[in-house]
């Protein structure tokens, strides 16, 4: 049983004293486990007090001890006792009572020994036991001698209790400095405003500060365990870990940037780490203390980006420096002072004449004026003026400066810049100009201008503004209320509610009527458009007006040819629309004015034109049509059909862009119907000159036929009576007498002239008939053929003089009849004078070749000149000229049939010329 | 002359008086004596043919030396007839003079396309008409030459 004693109490002490090492352990360590260190101390002393109390006998406990001896010994003798009662009581009795009171009373003398010499010791070590578990180690019993085992046992404890108090001397003098200095690091951390913490290898938080706290809102207890990626963006988490690794692999301390996000917003800090160890000197994580930059960062970036603009403004600065030291008289020009007069910097010296002598004439008094009144009334420098540069050219600067005056009020330096303000004066220029064309082209185009301010409703005009109400020249003041005065009394309340309305929207926009200063009433259009202040509220109206009485009477005008116009016109929108349409229109159509305004052309017009109509449409919209007319049905709302011809032109905006269709529209229909009769006449018509020209062939064909039996069989019967006139003379010339052969030779006469009646008759009849095949003829080669024939006749030939002819084109058969007749008329006609004579001749006049057959006979008169040509019309008797009296018939006929005329001229007794004309060729 | 060749001429003209003319007109140069006389064209091919009631005289009866042929004939027309003479080598050969009144161009062309020997307009003039007749008469019968009685053959 001791034994068991000192194990526990050894077990125990071991247990305190597995703790000791970890006093030694790195103060890394202690740091992060302080608190628990600390706890965990408190309660190893507290256990061991309660461990010792639980396991020390106590008094009470000594008596039991007694007790329980007691009961041993007495069970361990009881079997004995009852075996021999039980062999007394089989046996012998009185024996074994014997034996058995004998060993009763040998065990109550065995118990007085034992309580003598056990109980009383275990009693003094019991009590020893207490005391040390209360706490008091020092207390120690008095030992009268040493003896048994349970003397030594407490002399041991003794000597142990002794040990102990040793043991904790030290160890509480070194508790109270471990203390000491681990409040000081706890304050050093949670005052720090820097925020401070412990990461083991894994990156996971040990111990953080308050400022980290604070800084993420969370308790402690809430970060320790977890790592950055647990409160960060992963890539900001990723950054912190690599420098963690990077400091651990060093093993020194380091300084990093980090960034983080605090409540939503990117921080930046300044992060010192370094590693840490365990008490085993191994790697135990790293540690680190940040400080937050984010707001010095912010500053030092603002600080070097001004920094950058100022550097770059220098840099990048088109002004040139200078600066005069007043005192000294020495300048210095900047090179870019120089460049910008056109110079390098080593061109021109630094002197006050560089500048001066290069001013304009114009401007240097002023200029100079200029600094003197700012050196002297130091009245701000700030001039415009031209310089000559390099090129010879002039161009404009702007020079502003500041001088210095010394206490005495003298100038003692003054500085400044120029800047080239060339492009902008001739930008200010062509605006002025611009300003001065529009103000020249609003003058031109009669239109008045005017800005109206809101507030004092007084208004500045142009001259053509009051010239527009009526007043030859501009009036002193104008104000809203003169403007209304001059409006219509009719037109009044409308200018009013327009103006209301529309002085707030941006825009103005009204036409009325004004009665003019001299009594006159014009049309006006105004229009404005408003200009906010900067509190953003209209102040100010600038506009327009013109005078648009002519335009409106125009207007009025084409209002009254709209609207009484023979055919329907219609402004129509680009998507087909109608937009405007006059009465004739409606009429057309039939639709009422309102009911046609809700439709497009395309609901009325026929499906079979709708879409040519609308390829028009597209043409014109692309730009490739300029105007379309095409005719097409419209379905008029009885259903019914009406032809009508669309005219169609596009207005467009004056950005191009389609504005609308002016369509003019005109009914066709009864033309249509009357061009339906034509066109069905027409289709008749083929069918019924084809009826004729064959009624024509066929009756063309009769007279041939007729001429044909005319040539035959007129001419038989002619033969036969000529014929046997002629035998019965011979036969019978005995029998007839001269009576009879008289007789008969009358009848062969006749028979004859009938036979040349008829063979000219046919011949005219031919030359009717014959179609002419135009060629190119030798007239002189013709004539003479036809001379040579005449004269092979037999017949006597008066004299001929053929002059040269000029060439002829014709058809040679027939104008060798023509010919033929014409010089067998001369000869014919001339036969009876002493001296004939026929004379041929032609000549080229304008488009005619004219061919003459000129003879000096009979002549005739020409009152009868119309009946020359006519058929069987003879001016002489067959028996002063022999004739029938078709062959100048035959030659107008045949003339007429070339296309040229035939005419004569005689006279009775002098002859007659003949003439015919053919159209020459080519 | 006229032992040997019992019919020389062919006259086709379905005018008697006109026909009589002609004979007469021959006659007068005694060329009258071996003319045939036929009055209309079918007559003539039938003739020429040994067709109809020609069909048993003999072919040595039918031969001529010449045909004068009217144009406007009954029956078959003087164009026709010649171009059935102009169409069989039978015929061919025989020299035919058209002898009409026509001054028709038409018939002309038509004449000698289908190779007539000679165009004669008849004159109305008595006296004009025997020379015409009799000098066509003389050509054909006494300066002309004949072909061959074998060429048809």
């Amino acid at each position: 049983m001791p034994a068991s004693w000192r194990y526990a109490v050894s077990l125990r002490y071991g247990c305190a004293g597995l703790r000791t090492p970890d006093r030694n352990a790195t103060r890394s360590h202690r740091l992060c486990s302080y608190r628990i260190t600390a706890n965990s101390r408190e309660s190893i002393i507290s256990q061991l007090s309660a461990d010792a109390v639980s396991s020390t006998p106590s008094g009470g406990n000594l008596r039991g001890l007694r007790l329980r001896l007691l009961l041993v010994v007495a069970a361990s003798m009881a079997p004995a006792i009852a075996y021999l009662v039980w062999m007394l009581h089989l046996t012998h009795l009185d024996e074994l009572g014997v034996l058995a009171l004998c060993a009763l009373a040998g065990s109550v003398v065995i118990l007085l020994g034992v309580d003598r010499l056990v109980m009383r010791r275990v009693k003094v070590l019991s009590q020893l036991a207490n005391a040390f578990s209360q706490g008091r180690l020092d207390e120690r019993p008095v030992l009268r001698d040493n003896t048994t085992e349970l003397d030594s046992l407490t002399q041991g404890l003794c000597e142990m209790a002794d040990a102990l108090q040793k043991r904790e001397a030290a160890w509480r003098s070194a508790e109270d400095a471990r203390e000491f200095g681990e409040r000081m690091v706890q304050q050093l951390m949670d005052r720090s405003p820097s925020v401070i913490f412990i990461k083991d290898r894994h990156g996971r938080f040990q111990s953080v500060n308050a400022a980290y706290e604070k800084l993420l809102g969370r308790p402690r207890s809430e970060l320790v365990g977890k790592t950055g990626y647990d409160f960060y963006p992963k890539e900001l988490a990723d950054a912190a870990r690599k420098n963690d690794l990077e400091v651990e692999a060093a093993g020194e301390p380091k300084f990093f940037e980090e960034a983080a996000t605090v409540h939503g917003e990117l921080r930046r800090f300044m992060v010192t780490k370094f590693p840490m160890y365990g008490s085993d000197g191994a790697l135990y994580g790293v540690g680190g203390i940040s400080t937050d930059i984010t707001e010095s960062r912010k500053a030092t970036e603002a600080l070097r980006a001004a920094t950058e603009r100022f550097d770059l403004a220098v840099r990048g600065s088109f002004d040139g420096i200078w600066d005069w030291d007043i005192a000294s008289g020495a300048v210095f020009l900047s090179p870019r002072f120089k460049a910008l007069l056109g110079y390098q910097d080593h061109e021109i010296p630094g002197a006050f004449e560089t500048w001066e002598t290069r001013l304009h004439a114009e401007d240097r008094p002023r200029v100079l004026a200029a600094v003197q009144a700012h050196l002297e009334q130091r009245e701000p420098y700030d001039v415009e003026y031209r310089s000559l540069v390099k090129d010879g050219s002039y161009r404009w600067f702007r020079a502003r400066g500041q001088a210095v005056w010394d206490e005495r009020g003298r100038a003692t330096r003054m500085a400044g810049s120029i800047t080239d303000i060339t492009d902008y004066r001739h930008a200010v220029e062509a605006l002025r100009q611009s300003e001065q064309r529009l103000e020249v082209a609003l003058e031109a185009a009669e239109v008045g201008i005017w800005e109206l301010d809101l507030e004092t409703e007084a208004a500045e005009r142009t001259p053509r503004h009051d010239q527009i109400f009526g007043y030859p020249a501009l009036q002193p003041a104008w104000s809203l209320a003169h403007f209304r005065d001059h409006v219509l009394e009719a037109d009044r309340a409308m200018f009013d509610r327009t103006f209301d309305r529309d002085r707030f929207n941006g825009r103005f926009d009204l036409q009325c009527r004004i009665r003019r200063a001299d009594g006159a009433v014009r049309w006006i259009a105004v229009a404005g458009r408003i200009l906010r202040g900067d509190d953003g509220e209209a102040a100010r109206i600038v506009g327009t007006i013109a005078d648009i009485t002519e335009r409106r009477r125009a207007e009025e005008r084409f209002q009254a040819t709209f609207e009484q116009a023979a055919v329907g016109i219609a402004l129509v929108g680009p998507d087909g629309s109608w937009l405007r349409v006059n009465q004739r229109l409606c009429d057309i159509v039939g639709y009422p004015h309102n009911e046609l305004l809700r439709m497009t052309f395309q609901d009325i017009t026929h499906p079979d034109d709708l879409a040519a109509d609308l390829g028009h449409v597209r043409q014109m919209l692309a730009g490739e049509l300029q105007q379309y007319a095409m005719e097409k049905r419209y379905i008029r709302k009885d259903r019914s059909q009406i032809w009508i011809n669309l005219t169609v032109t596009l207005v467009r905006q004056a950005s191009g862009e389609p504005d609308y269709f002016i369509s003019v529209v005109e009914d066709i229909n009864e033309r249509k119907q009357a061009e339906a009769g034509i066109h069905e006449l027409n289709a008749t018509l083929e069918a019924r000159v084809r009826q004729r020209t064959e009624a024509l062939q066929a009756a063309n064909k009769e007279l041939e036929s007729f001429s044909y039996s005319v040539s035959h069989d007129l001419r038989t019967p002619l033969r036969a009576i000529d014929g046997f006139s002629r035998m019965l003379e011979e036969d019978h010339a005995a029998r007839l007498g001269e009576d009879g052969r008289e007789l008969l030779s009358v009848i062969r006469a006749s028979t004859l002239n009938m036979g040349r009646l008829i063979d000219d008759l046919l011949a005219f009849s031919r030359a009717g008939r014959a179609e002419v095949k135009v060629v190119a003829i030798d007239m002189e080669e013709l004539v003479q053929q036809v001379l040579a024939e005449l004269g092979a006749a037999g017949r006597p030939m008066p004299a001929v003089h053929v002059d040269a002819l000029p060439p002829g084109a014709g058809d040679p058969a027939l104008l060798k009849q023509v010919w033929q007749n014409l010089l067998d008329n001369a000869c014919k006609f001339s036969s009876r004078k002493a001296q004939a004579r026929v004379e041929v001749d032609g000549e080229v006049s304008g488009n005619e070749v004219i061919y003459r057959v000129r003879d000096n006979g009979a002549g005739f008169d020409m009152r009868y000149a119309k009946k020359l040509f006519g058929v069987f019309q003879r001016l002489h008797s067959a028996d002063e000229f022999p004739g029938t009296g078709v062959g100048l018939a035959m030659v107008q006929r045949i003339v007429a049939k070339h296309g040229g005329r035939v005419w004569a001229d005689a006279k009775p007794g002098e002859g007659a010329t003949f003439r015919f004309a053919l159209p020459a060729r080519e | 002359m006229g032992d040997f060749r019992q019919l020389e001429v062919l006259l086709v003209e379905d005018n008697a008086t006109d026909a009589r003319l002609t004979l007469r007109a021959l006659k007068q140069k005694n060329l009258a004596n071996s003319v045939l006389w036929v009055k209309d064209g079918q007559e003539a091919l039938d003739c020429l043919f040994g067709r109809g009631e020609y069909a048993d005289v003999p072919k040595e009866q039918r031969r001529f030396r010449i045909i004068l042929l009217d144009l406007k004939l009954p029956k078959v027309d003087g164009i026709e007839v010649l171009r059935e003479i102009r169409g069989s080598p039978e015929t061919r050969h025989i020299p035919v003079v058209v002898m009409t009144s026509s001054h028709e161009e038409r018939d002309l062309i038509d004449s000698y396309k289908l190779g007539v020997n000679s165009y004669v307009v008849k004159p109305i003039e008595f006296d004009k008409f025997v020379d015409v007749v009799s000098e066509v008469g003389l050509y054909w019968l006494l300066v002309n030459r004949a072909p061959p009685d074998n060429l048809g053959d």
